[in-house]
């Protein structure tokens, strides 16, 4: 006989991701019956609004504890923070509809985001291997189908490429999992760290594989190859939300195995290839950059070495640390949001916002976009008067302290190499007109105007008064 | 509240200026010389000043904490009136966006010098290359320049900011700069240091890392030049006397020889280089390596005689070398050249601009009655005290050598028979002789009664 | 490590057979190539057309459609057995699980999913 599971169910505990669920069917059909010019506008704005919703319920959990559905979902600080991250994504990412895609399609691709973003929060909250899968899959799903919801060859591309080379990851995933729970005879993150298990060679093969699903997810090197490819043939919303979602909800997870799931006192040698992944990133992606024409192409770069530096923060599994990683994934959410939401001013359907020749002798024509994008740029650079600054100054500081000091210097490497790629986009910007006849700019519309004025002000305000969240007990026993 | 305003007026006054549409010349103008001119005020207004408020308590304690006192206050008042002068001599074409840029370049280097924590000294450290970063790549021919400064001025920065974190989190507080009794001890010390002194070394610059400067100062625009040449190259000094004297005495006197041979080789080197260019601007950029390097030998004898000198060495070359640019930017406006093979006879038509461009030569060749002497002097006979005799033998050379140099300069632009081919144009105008009559009146200021700095300055 | 022993035996059982089977006649055959042998096998019928032959795809959307139905319908097998000891909470989950199916096939007719056109 089952037990009655109307025990388990905590519908407050998951109000947020049942929100966004609720909303992902309500924009679908209310697109059905919206006129044809205010499709666009209907699914944003109910996207948008649902999301808030969302972000409101979430924001009353912070001070809750324990978990629900038998284990299978924690709360508390950890996840809401983590939830949040997410929504902001989410909310920046609808916010980019409003100028990229064609008009029929933004209705099905809202309602596919905010799917896709459920399984993000899902994520977010995962206590247990089998709803780090289940969020992993909605997440991931979500996202094959909205690659492909342009009408370029590249975006079918995209699509291809993500679902096989995605699909793989997740089967290496789902055999280290199943490893794991032979070691440990329970799906239960936390009880990966009973005594005795040090040893198994199944924890130490389980827990590998599962490392290379989420490396290939946060796109670590040497498992970010598919990134520059789907993130370019990507439409442009899709590939902001991506960038951030599913890098913040794939750090939850890791950071949830590596703080509460190891056994203490083996963790720096069983953690190593980890931190080895981290400074390959930091290497990796900025060398990447380098030589990309492509905006989305050189934020894939991007993205796979400020993986790096966050894993920087996590060296060590210091509560302190994880506080900084947050801190530095919230600045990078919003330095990424920033970036592709200039992008997206620029772009109409055909996303000529993309390409980076498209930014020559941007400051001429349109002085705001170049000034906020130029901030952006220096973010990403860690460079003052930003929150990348004071980011980098905490992973820094972080791994100095807990003695990784050679992560320390390869971050420093890694942001040395990076400045010539950021640097190149804002010369092109302020380059002065070279007379050739430049397409006509789109002009993107009052609230995209406005979010970006809004990511700029939070990015100067956070370096100088830098929050992090001391309520992040990233398990609950 | 003075002090944050100090820092903030230049930064805000200079986002402003960009409202401006780029054809307001004039307004731009009056705007910036109204805001810098209010600069020099708070600085005079708020000496002695002290203001805090907390901004990291963890992973170690930090503050926004800034004081003008000491040295501070010198190189503030030196970077206010030199950027006022800079403001009412910049004849540039997009004189709106240079003007801006001049704003941001003294908010962020007032935000270093007044800087008492180190955190917030890593910040301003960054935040200074941006406007003449921005400046140089605004200018398509002079974009290989922009990226030779930034790249290692960047990696200094960076390894400063390294340095910063592991003082953090090695010291537990970064808001340190000015007190006394903080000594950083321990097997990461040095390296702690040698951060620090990397980034010091190459905004200096010190041979061997001097390569960004020549062509900087050759291409950054006169008025930007001047504040860069006569203030933010004394940043890494000042570093090495707030930060590497204060914290890290004992590791200083460890490692002193690397300085002083690194030191001695600017200093000589720089003389002969100077003495062999043809680049007006050129001439004057290799003259500082050596004054600079000068100063370095100062700071690493440990004399207190010889840290004073440095002291006011530092402010005297700080206007002598924003008098030089000026006067120089004013001779390439005029000619549209900057080659000593191309200039000549420009004194005989232009007696007010050859009577400014002597007065600053004078005081750079270390002419008694001008700001240059004293220091000198003090800076020989204190390394002669230290026992560092060797080192006070070398520095008499360059001080016979800058005459060479200056005085070759000076005649290879006034002197000798008119060219025909240069173009006649006025002499100094009003605007022009007031921008550097603060300079000139500082220079006779400094070389007749040097005591009023130097009872301050350093103690 | 022990109850998994047989597992490792099994699977390596599984390796060495397949191996066998795909190598073994290569080394021990002689190669006779004809024209015969490279065509596809129709039981024994001759191939009258290109094997990979073209049709719509339109056939794909509506097998696609058919395996979220079918899908549909097999979930609702456990939940039939166990209703009784479900109760009302299986049956509000069931409720739930059919709205949102339902409006995934109000919007797949809207659109016009289902007309072959």
């Amino acid at each position: 006989m089952i037990a009655n599971p109307t025990t388990q169910v905590d519908w407050n505990g998951i109000a947020p991701i049942i929100t966004i669920a609720v909303t992902a069917l309500v924009v679908p059909f209310a697109d059905l019956f919206a006129r044809t010019h205010a499709k666009r506008w209907v699914a944003i704005l109910i996207g948008g609004l649902g999301t808030l919703l969302a972000a409101g319920l979430c924001a009353q959990q912070y001070g809750s504890t324990g978990t629900v559905f038998g284990g299978a979902f924690a709360l508390g600080g950890f996840t809401v923070v983590f939830e949040e991250i997410v929504l902001l994504a989410l909310f920046g990412s609808l916010l980019l509809f409003a100028t990229t895609m064609q008009e029929r399609r933004v209705g099905g691709s809202v309602a596919l985001m905010l799917w896709s973003a459920c399984g993000a929060l899902l994520m977010a909250g995962a206590s247990n291997l089998m709803t780090v899968f289940l969020g992993i899959e909605l997440l991931s799903l979500a996202l094959y189908c909205l690659c492909g919801m342009n009408d370029r060859p590249a975006s079918r591309e995209s699509a291809l490429k993500y679902l096989v080379l995605s699909s793989t990851a997740s089967g290496f995933m789902l055999l280290g999992m199943a490893l794991l729970f032979g070691a440990s005879g329970s799906v239960a993150l936390s009880s990966l760290t009973l005594g005795g298990l040090a040893t198994s060679s199944f924890l130490w093969s389980g827990s590998a594989l599962f490392f290379v699903g989420l490396a290939f997810k946060m796109s670590l090197a040497p498992f970010h190859a598919w990134s520059p490819d789907v993130y370019e043939g990507a439409p442009m919303p899709v590939t902001a939300f991506m960038s951030v979602a599913t890098k913040a909800a794939t750090l939850a997870v890791l950071a949830r195995f590596l703080y509460a799931a190891l056994p203490t006192g083996m963790s720096s040698a069983f953690l190593l290839p980890i931190w080895i992944l981290a400074g390959l990133s930091m290497l990796v992606g900025n060398l990447g950059m380098l030589a990309q024409t492509d905006l989305k192409r050189l934020l894939a770069y991007s993205g796979v070495a400020q993986a790096g530096y966050l894993l920087v923060a996590l060296a060590g599994t210091t509560a302190l640390g994880l506080r900084y990683a947050i801190y530095y994934l919230v600045a990078y959410a919003i330095m990424n949001l920033g970036a592709f939401s200039v992008a997206a001013a620029l772009s109409d359907e055909k996303e000529a916002g993309s390409a980076l020749s498209a930014y020559h002798a941007l400051a001429s024509r349109r002085p705001y976009l170049a000034a906020m994008m130029s901030l952006f740029l220096l973010a990403l650079a860690g460079l003052p008067p930003t929150a990348g600054f004071l980011g980098k100054i905490l992973l820094l500081s972080t791994g100095v302290a807990t003695g990784y000091w050679w992560l320390a210097v390869l971050l420093i490497l890694g942001t040395a190499i990076s400045l010539f790629a950021y640097a190149k986009i804002i010369r092109a910007m302020y380059a002065r007109p070279d007379g050739k006849a430049q397409p006509e700019l789109p002009v993107a519309p009052w609230p995209a105007m406005i979010s970006i004025a809004l990511y700029g002000i939070a990015l100067v305000v956070m370096t100088f008064y830098p929050l992090t969240p001391s309520n992040i007990v990233p398990f609950v026993r | 509240m003075m002090l944050l305003a100090l820092v903030l007026v230049p930064l805000i006054v200079g986002t402003l200026l960009f409202a401006l549409p780029a054809a307001a010349q004039t307004l731009s103008r009056v705007i910036g010389v109204v805001a810098s001119l209010a600069t020099v005020v708070l600085v005079l207004a708020a000496r002695g000043d002290d203001w805090s408020v907390r901004w990291l308590s963890r992973p170690f304690t930090a503050a926004f904490h800034l004081g003008l006192s000491g040295l501070s206050f010198w190189l503030a008042l030196l970077l206010t009136v030199v950027t006022l002068s800079a403001i009412v001599a910049c004849n540039a074409s997009a004189r709106r966006d240079l003007i801006a840029q001049l704003l941001f370049l003294e908010g962020t280097m007032l935000g270093l010098f007044l800087a008492r924590d180190l955190l917030l000294f890593a910040l301003f450290w960054d935040a200074m290359l941006l406007p003449v970063f921005f400046t140089l790549l605004a200018r398509a021919s002079h974009v290989t320049t922009a990226w030779r400064y930034f790249l290692y001025n960047f990696a200094g920065g960076l390894a400063l900011l390294l340095a910063t974190a592991a003082f953090g989190v090695l010291f537990g507080s970064t808001d340190v700069i000015g007190q006394a009794g903080v000594h950083v001890i321990g097997a990461w010390a040095p390296w702690i240091l040698g951060g620090f002194a990397l980034a010091f070394l190459v905004k200096t610059p010190v041979f061997p890392l001097h390569t960004w400067m020549p062509l900087t100062y050759a291409d950054t625009p006169p008025a930007m030049v001047a504040v860069v040449s006569a203030v933010q190259s004394k940043a890494g000094l000042y570093g090495f006397i707030v930060i590497g004297l204060a914290f890290f005495p004992d590791y200083m006197k460890a490692y002193a020889g690397i300085f002083l041979v690194l030191g001695a080789i600017s200093l000589i080197y720089g003389a002969l280089a100077a003495l062999a260019q043809s680049d007006t601007k050129r001439i004057v950029a290799y003259s500082s390596l050596s004054h600079l390097g000068l100063i370095l030998i100062a700071i690493f004898s440990f004399n207190t005689i010889a840290l004073q000198g440095a002291g006011l060495y530092l402010i005297a070359h700080g206007i002598f070398s924003a008098a030089l640019f000026l006067v120089l930017g004013f001779v390439e406006e005029r000619e549209e050249t900057r080659s000593l093979t191309h200039l000549g006879g420009l004194g005989a038509l232009n007696p007010r601009l050859a009577g400014a461009l002597c007065i600053a030569a004078l005081a750079a060749l270390g002419l008694p009655g001008l700001a240059g002497f004293a220091g000198e002097l003090l800076i020989i006979t204190g390394i002669f005290q230290s026992g560092l005799l060797w080192a006070a033998l070398l520095a008499l050379i360059p001080i016979v050598l800058a005459a060479a140099y200056m005085l070759r300069l000076f005649q290879g632009v006034m002197n000798g028979p008119q060219r025909s081919d240069l173009p006649i144009r006025a002499d100094l105008s009003w605007r022009e002789g007031i921008a550097l009559a603060p300079l000139v009146l500082a220079l006779l200021a400094l070389g007749t009664i040097p005591g009023a700095l130097l009872q301050t300055v350093i103690k | 490590m022990a109850p998994y022993g047989s597992v490792a035996l099994y699977l390596c059982v599984a390796l060495a057979a397949a191996l066998l089977f795909t190598v073994l006649p290569g080394l021990l055959a002689k190669p006779k190539p004809n024209a015969h042998k490279d065509e596809a096998y129709e039981c024994g019928v001759e191939p009258t057309s290109s094997v990979s032959g073209r049709f719509p795809v339109r056939f794909y959307l509506i097998a696609m459609l058919f395996v979220v139905f079918d899908v549909e319908a097999a979930s609702f097998y456990p939940w039939a057995v166990q209703m009784h000891a479900l109760r009302m909470f299986g049956l509000l989950e069931m409720a739930v699980f059919v709205v949102v199916l339902g409006i995934g096939y109000a919007y797949v007719w809207k659109k016009g999913g289902f007309s072959w056109r």
